[in-house]
């Protein structure tokens, strides 16, 4: 199991405060392999987020080592081989939404006369053809968001990071993104992995789930999710996904229910 | 085993090593230190190049003045911080209490902001020759400049602040069925006070440099006038004397709000 | 101030104007009412329409040295501020080092600066220049220093996941997000330049439009007193709808409109 894309090996985070230093992260343990999707659930401020950045090299890990294909994540950032999708879309409210996709490329010195043709396939591919010159403020939220992800492909990286990109979102969005979200990784084919806390979220997009316990994170359960692909919206209301579902919570829930009946004895 | 307490605590800043430590120190003298090299450089030049004493005297030869001039300086310093001061008093409550009147009254808003507006857009070296001539010199035309000169920034930023309590909260107010008092000092008061601050550091070297400005066209007494006479009979060291006395008193008035504000306003949001 | 609210101050100002034109019929009724005899302090507003369109010529005489400095001095300030700023963004320590000296030079008196500055220079330009420039200098360097910082937290870190040089994140981000507030710097800075250059012509001038207004009120000539004030606001008033014109050719329909403020 060494060989995956994404290869954590005991990970920890620990954050100076003035209160003594915090844990954030206790011992990551992980291996993803290249075009899975994963997810990554937990309760709030477990240190979820902490790893999906450390994968980002927006953070560093106190101990242990992260490797993104056999590379640093620092490497990979240089290269620009990270895609990442950050809960608030982050879109620069002067620049269109074509122009928005093309700042990566810009930033990356890329001509303009290529990568038009480029914009055009991921405007198709998130659904915003119809918008390619609206502005931020003209868009609804996860219209945004749809932007963001674009923006997030358009230089092919190897691994798509998400940060609970739609929790910001209602649900009925949320799910139709989702599933839009799915469409598009199928196509492109690439690795992906996604900070969430919501259950049926995790079962309905990943491969497979890996559940964090509260702060100190550790990964408590790792479970497989055999669903066939492409999913779809209709699988949400089948048994095999309600076990699913019901299995991550029983390994989410477990600490939580521990205490509860320590308390009740 | 991990508590319930689940909620992130943000990172602070950088662990403290020895080199950090040095830096905070850095930072916190580096500004100082400037100013004072700035003085030494002053001195020296003044000093080495025997610079003549109307272009530019030294800060020492200046302190040294103060005997001969000292007189002079103080009375005019105590009428320009008594003129400033209350025209400082008078226009801030005047429009401590327009900004009421304003976020009360629609029909007051609509009134009201233009005129202040259009006051504003004339430059107050326009206006004084208009009050004086209306009111006069002296004293009054003086305090009235200065108490012109906090109107404007004290209303634009009192009524923002009274309009600043976040909606959610006021509703808060009005289910608990809490009576206008409550409302004003519990809510409305602390999210303005922040605003009125902003205000009151605009305005109190605004008055001080108004009231001098005032004085130098309308009044024969105060800085502002001394630095008229001072410079018609070429008495150069006094006015750089009052130079250097004028922005140490500004630096005071403003310091001293921000003393204020340190201990009224509660900057922990 | 965001884009938002910089466009919904233009919309009340258009309110503001129907208001002072209402003010001014009122004004010019109380005027005529009470006889300009009896009041010659506030001429009726016709009066001076009259008075500044009989002597156009010489008021554009006097009013164009003024002009000169209040321009001159506010480019250089606008310019020299804004060039601070950055450097300040870039080089925290800069900043932390000059604050005191920022502080200590805001504190100075314009008018206590100005005889010094004619004993340096002469009576000519310069001084006023100067001081118009000092005018400027502050409020667009507190709005180009708010701009420059006011790209937030994620979007440099979008900026760093794609590996951008801090030249690249300074042109694509943080000089687009900070054009709303220098332009806000801007339009504070312009009537101040204007108030300037005029203070600046009192100590040691012949011409210009500050020094005719002391020369109006030691002659107790009201009217044109009246005359010079009014085009001492308009000189400022310009100031700023240019401002406010560039505002909108550069930003322009990339902000979101927004309601009228209440």
């Amino acid at each position: 199991m060494q060989n995956g894309e994404i290869e954590l090996v005991g990970v920890s985070k620990t954050f100076p405060s003035p209160s003594g230093a915090l844990r954030a992260v206790e011992q990551v343990d992980c291996s993803i392999s290249k075009g899975e999707f994963v997810a990554l659930i937990g309760p709030s401020g477990c240190g979820k987020s902490t790893v999906l950045r450390m994968l980002g090299d927006l953070d560093h890990p106190t101990t242990g080592s992260v490797t993104i294909a056999g590379q640093p994540p620092a490497e990979m950032r240089r290269r620009r081989r990270i895609g990442m999708v950050f809960q608030d879309a982050n879109l620069l409210p002067w620049r269109t939404v074509r122009e928005n996709i093309a700042l990566p490329l810009e930033v990356a010195g890329k001509s303009a006369s290529g990568t038009a043709r480029k914009i055009d396939d991921l405007l198709n591919l998130v659904g915003l053809a119809d918008f390619p010159d609206a502005l931020p403020w003209q868009l609804s939220g996860g219209m945004r968001q749809r932007v963001a992800i674009a923006r997030a492909l358009v230089l092919n990286p190897e691994v798509l990071l998400l940060d609970e990109p739609f929790g910001a979102l209602d649900e009925i969005t949320r799910n139709r993104l989702n599933i839009d979200l799915l469409k598009i990784w199928t196509e492109v084919g690439i690795t992906a992995v996604l900070v969430t806390h919501s259950l049926s979220e995790a079962v309905l997009m990943s491969d497979r789930i890996f559940v964090m316990s509260p702060r100190p994170a550790v990964i408590t359960a790792t479970i497989p999710v055999g669903l066939a692909r492409p999913r779809n919206a209709a699988m949400q209301r089948s048994q095999e996904f309600f076990d699913i579902v019901a299995q991550t919570g029983e390994a989410l829930y477990r600490p939580f229910e521990t205490d509860d009946n320590e308390a009740a004895a | 085993m991990s508590t319930m307490d689940i909620s992130p605590a943000a990172p602070s800043g950088p662990p403290r090593s020895s080199a950090a430590g040095f830096n905070d120190f850095l930072l916190r003298y580096a500004s100082p230190l400037v100013v004072f090299a700035l003085l030494a450089i002053w001195q020296l030049i003044a000093m080495v190049l025997v610079i003549p004493v109307y272009i530019l005297p030294q800060p020492l030869n200046l302190i040294m003045a103060l005997p001969a001039n000292g007189q002079t300086l103080f009375r005019g310093w105590i009428v320009t911080v008594l003129e400033a001061s209350a025209g400082f008093i008078i226009g801030n409550i005047f429009s401590i209490a327009v900004a009421f009147l304003v976020t009360v009254s629609r029909t007051a808003r609509a009134g009201i902001m233009p005129v202040a507006l259009a006051i504003k857009s004339v430059p107050m070296v326009a206006i004084t020759p208009l009050i004086t001539l209306s009111v006069g010199f002296g004293h009054s035309t003086v305090v009235t400049v200065a108490a012109i000169v906090c109107f404007f920034p004290t209303l634009v930023n009192v009524s923002r602040g009274l309009r600043a309590a976040p909606s959610g909260s006021v509703d808060l107010f009005h289910i608990l069925n809490a009576n206008p008092v409550h409302t004003f000092w519990k809510l409305r008061m602390p999210y303005a006070l922040p605003y009125l601050f902003t205000a009151l550091r605009i305005t109190a070297p605004a008055a001080l440099g108004g009231a001098m400005l005032a004085e130098y066209v309308a009044s024969n007494a105060g800085l502002g006038y001394l630095i008229q006479d001072g410079y018609g009979r070429f008495q150069f060291v006094l006015v750089w004397q009052i130079v250097v006395v004028a922005t140490i008193t500004t630096l005071v008035a403003f310091s001293t709000v921000v003393f204020f504000e340190k201990r009224l306003v509660d900057n922990r949001r | 101030m965001s884009a938002r609210a910089i466009r919904s101050e233009t919309s009340s100002r258009m309110r503001s104007l129907a208001a002072v034109l209402l003010v001014l019929a009122v004004w010019e009724g109380a005027a005529r009412l009470f006889s300009p005899g009896l009041n010659p302090i506030i001429p009726p507003p016709t009066l001076l329409v009259t008075y500044v369109a009989d002597h156009l010529g010489l008021l554009f005489v006097v009013m164009r040295p003024t002009v000169i400095e209040a321009v001159a001095g506010f480019a250089i300030g606008s310019a020299i501020s804004i060039v601070m700023a950055a450097l300040f963004v870039r080089f925290r320590g800069v900043e932390a080092a000059m604050s005191n000296t920022l502080v200590l030079i805001h504190s100075l008196p314009m008018l206590a600066i100005i005889p010094l500055l004619v004993i340096w220079f002469g009576i000519g330009y310069t001084p006023k220049i100067i001081i118009a420039a000092l005018a400027t200098f502050f409020p667009v360097l507190n709005g180009a220093l708010r701009g420059l910082r006011s790209a937030d937290r994620s979007t440099l870190e979008l900026m760093h996941l794609l590996d951008a040089s801090g030249l690249q994140t300074l042109f694509k981000v943080r000089i687009p997000a900070s054009l709303p507030y220098i332009f806000a710097g801007l339009k504070i800075a312009a009537p101040q330049a204007v108030l300037g250059a005029t203070v600046a012509e009192w100590i040691g001038s012949r011409e210009g439009l500050g020094s005719q207004i002391l020369m109006a009120l030691l002659n107790y000539d009201v009217p044109l007193l009246w005359a010079c004030m009014v085009l001492c606001a308009m000189m400022a008033a310009t100031g700023f709808c240019t401002i406010l014109a560039v505002e909108y050719i550069v930003i322009g329909r990339r902000a979101e409109p927004v309601k009228a403020e209440d």
